[in-house]
């Protein structure tokens, strides 16, 4: 296989692709930045629920526990989200 | 002026390379899986790929995870622009409890001061030794999707 580095360094404007249609041809799941803080917390509160850990620990063990975990993946991303979020959302300068 | 590696680009083409690496790749799948894009709000996008399983060069089974979170311009409504704002990109043996490689943007903790020095940074975890090193980086070192793909076949 040759490496294919520079592809994604890419400039030349491209047709939507299927993809990017049916993404356009939707509504974003939230209205505001508030909205979205509201509804990924819940979410990431609702998983470390789930695994029986308060949501700075599961972040903690997502981290750099060495363990894998499906859930794993899922509160990065939802951490990330609050994160960006709450910033976005004016509740941290 | 030189481009920056993960600098705005129009939407359409950030969206289109990403496919087209993944569809590069496709041969290395035991399962062809493509790209799901969530719109969270007008301005903030998530495009991930879960649980794609490779076939490395050396045979051995890898789970890769990419997730992407991207910025939306679209103050030009015929050419909206799109720019990487974070980004994780994980390896992992499929069925063990052990990652193997995980690189992440900075992370943004709620209070700075108690979080770990390398979140302030962009950074890779390899955890191939049983330990969880890590090493900062630059952000014109955080590789494309292609690049990381192109790890993940060659090393593991």
């Amino acid at each position: 296989m040759k490496p294919d580095k520079d592809l994604e360094q890419d400039r030349q404007d491209e047709e939507p692709s299927e993809l990017l249609h049916e993404a356009l041809s939707k509504k974003p799941l939230y209205a505001s930045n508030e909205e979205a803080l509201a509804g990924f917390t819940k979410q990431l509160d609702d998983l470390a629920a789930k695994m029986g850990v308060g949501v700075d620990q599961l972040l903690s063990d997502a981290e750099s526990s060495g363990v894998f975990k499906e859930e794993y993946i899922e509160a990065l991303m939802l951490g990330r989200r609050v994160a960006r979020f709450r910033k976005l959302a004016g509740e941290e300068t | 002026m030189k481009k920056l590696k993960h600098d705005w680009n129009s939407l359409a083409d950030y969206i289109s390379v990403h496919e087209k690496t993944l569809r590069r790749n496709e041969s290395y799948m035991t399962h062809p899986q493509k790209y799901v894009i969530e719109r969270h709000t007008e301005f903030w996008w998530t495009l991930s790929a879960k649980n794609i399983l490779f076939r490395t060069f050396k045979g051995t089974e890898v789970r890769v995870d990419i997730v992407k979170d991207i910025e939306i311009d679209p103050s030009n409504s015929r050419r909206p622009l799109a720019r990487t704002e974070s980004a994780s990109y994980s390896a992992n043996r499929p069925k063990a409890t052990m990652p193997l490689i995980r690189y992440c943007y900075p992370h943004f903790d709620r209070d700075p001061s108690k979080a770990p020095d390398h979140h302030r940074f962009h950074h890779k975890h390899d955890f191939a030794t049983g330990k969880d090193v890590i090493t900062k980086l630059d952000i014109e070192e955080f590789p494309h999707v292609s690049e990381f793909l192109l790890e993940v076949l060659s090393v593991f």
